[in-house]
């Protein structure tokens, strides 16, 4: 289980001490699936960097399964908005930087990697450089290299919203298979509101000025069962994505008449 | 059938590039050939002044005696290796200093003002103060080459180095990677082509900074050779040795740029 306990952080310019993230309090469990949503400068992406340990909390803290989380953890993988993948480096050598980085680089670890990367439709790939990918192909390869050392948290920062709307389609439902399958726990940050009902259990909707968390909605169980896709297709998707859609508004109008 | 034709029109694409290869070095080998034969003429006829610009055939032929007499073997060995040693210095030493500055914000920080500052001034006019320290020899020619690459090798490199896509290194972050790993993996590989294109730059600084110091100092090398020629009014061997100097330094040049070349290869990029 994850658990963030009144987490804040503040950051500084020469002008002025902004609060980015204030009194963030939440769980999520083993295998669930979260999304956080909110207007821009809600502080959703500087949450995540808290929790991957990119950036340091002024204040609070974060337990992973009871255990303290400080800086750096085995335990979580992170995927950014555009794939990253080194252009100098082949899929093979891209997708295992990972186990590299964290010294797992074994014959076991490496050829469960290319097993995982077949899976994903890119066995032919593994000796090709990362230019002669399409967009989809390098996201791809990037989950792969995210989930080769093994976490058991995944952080996804928009990983979806730089591809083509099919594409991305696509690959809402490969990545929601293989982290169900997986038995993995997920944190994703989006923009888009019908990716977060169609991929989440839960979701946080965030508000600005400070960002913290406005409400909390718990996805249906009859979608939750289904894939995204299916999600999207499903009857009561569209008045689902309405309530939350009027809560939205609602937080970015407040935010505009407060500035 | 069509298969045939797509056949039929690579080959004619392919025929038409040779031939297009073909025809721009037959320019070229032509418009060497002329300027030599127009020097030649032109220095027999006296409409340029034969003791001032001499002519191929003469320079030639002293080429000839300079090479068995073993006196050119060793004037350019000794230019070569100083400018080897000048350029390797450069280089290397700017690419150290470039990655001590990105590992340190602190030292970057500090030492800013210091390097604007040496890289404005005209290093040549510290000419005497390196012979004061390294003597008038070897040494100081290649004091002056290093000296003339390693201010700019270090500030372009350690540039190219901030210019970075962090996004890379995020990458290599949420793996947990070391400030090492951050260089090794990241920061590095991605300044390559940098790396290479100062080591072009600094081909030619090297030949100066060498050939100045020899003008300055030497008994022996290319640069003695032109000066000496100069003093004595013997314009063949300033001539030759001019020739010598362009055609070793595009050979250097072309095989940083075939290194160039083979680590792209390596990279499939």
């Amino acid at each position: 289980m994850l658990a963030l306990q009144e987490i804040e952080k503040i950051y500084f310019t020469d002008e002025h001490a902004v609060r980015a993230v204030t009194d963030i309090t939440l769980t999520v469990k083993n295998g669930e699936f979260v999304s956080f949503i909110g207007p821009s400068g809600c502080g959703k992406t500087t949450l995540l960097s808290i929790i991957a340990g990119l950036l340091e909390p002024t204040s609070g803290t974060i337990f992973m399964n009871n255990h303290k989380m400080e800086g750096y953890s085995k335990e979580t993988g992170y995927m950014l908005q555009q794939d990253y993948l080194f252009p100098w480096l082949t899929i093979r050598q891209n997708v295992e930087l990972g186990l590299v980085i964290t010294g797992l680089h074994t014959p076991e670890t490496s050829s469960r990697t290319m097993q995982l990367l077949e899976q994903l439709g890119l066995g032919d790939k593994a000796d090709v450089f990362p230019a002669e990918l399409s967009g989809g192909m390098r996201q791809r390869a990037a989950l792969v290299r995210m989930l080769a050392p093994e976490p058991s948290l995944l952080l996804l920062d928009e990983p979806f919203s730089a591809l083509d709307y099919q594409t991305k389609l696509k690959l809402e439902d490969l990545v929601s298979i293989t982290l169900k399958n997986q038995h993995k726990t997920a944190v994703l940050v989006t923009h888009d509101l019908s990716e977060a009902i169609a991929m989440s259990d839960r979701i946080f909707l965030f508000e600005s000025n400070p960002g913290t968390i406005h409400h909390t909605f718990d996805v249906p169980e009859m979608l939750r069962s289904l894939s995204p896709f299916e999600t999207r297709n499903h009857p009561s998707f569209h008045s689902y994505f309405q309530k939350i859609w009027e809560e939205l508004e609602n937080v970015e109008s407040q935010y505009q008449d407060s500035t | 059938m069509l298969n045939h034709s797509i056949k039929t029109q690579h080959r004619l694409y392919l025929q038409q590039k040779t031939k297009e290869k073909r025809r721009v070095l037959w320019t070229q080998s032509m418009l060497a050939v002329t300027f030599f034969i127009l020097w030649e003429a032109a220095s027999r006829l006296a409409w340029i002044d034969p003791l001032i610009f001499s002519m191929p055939s003469q320079i030639g032929l002293l080429f000839l005696e300079k090479v068995s007499d073993g006196s050119l073997l060793v004037h350019t060995s000794i230019t070569l290796a100083e400018t080897a040693a000048g350029f390797l210095l450069g280089s290397a030493g700017g690419a150290l200093a470039a990655f001590l500055l990105w590992w340190s914000a602190f030292f970057s920080k500090v030492f800013d003002p210091y390097l604007v500052i040496l890289n404005a001034m005209p290093k040549v006019a510290l000419g005497p103060i390196i012979i004061v320290i390294f003597g008038p020899g070897i040494l100081s020619i290649i004091a002056m080459a290093t000296l003339l690459s390693i201010v700019i090798t270090t500030i372009v490199v350690y540039h190219a180095f901030q210019q970075v896509d962090d996004n890379y290194k995020k990458v290599l972050l949420t793996f947990g990677a070391t400030k090492k790993q951050l260089f090794h993996y990241a920061v590095l590989p991605a300044c390559y082509p940098t790396i290479i294109s100062t080591m072009k730059v600094n081909v030619g600084l090297a030949w100066v900074g060498v050939i100045v110091g020899e003008f300055l100092v030497a008994k022996q090398g290319l640069g003695y050779m032109i000066i000496y020629g100069f003093q004595v009014f013997q314009f063949r061997q300033v001539m030759l040795s001019l020739i010598v100097i362009a055609v070793l330094a595009a050979v250097m040049y072309k095989s940083i740029e075939a290194l160039e070349r083979f680590l792209i290869s390596r990279r499939g990029r």
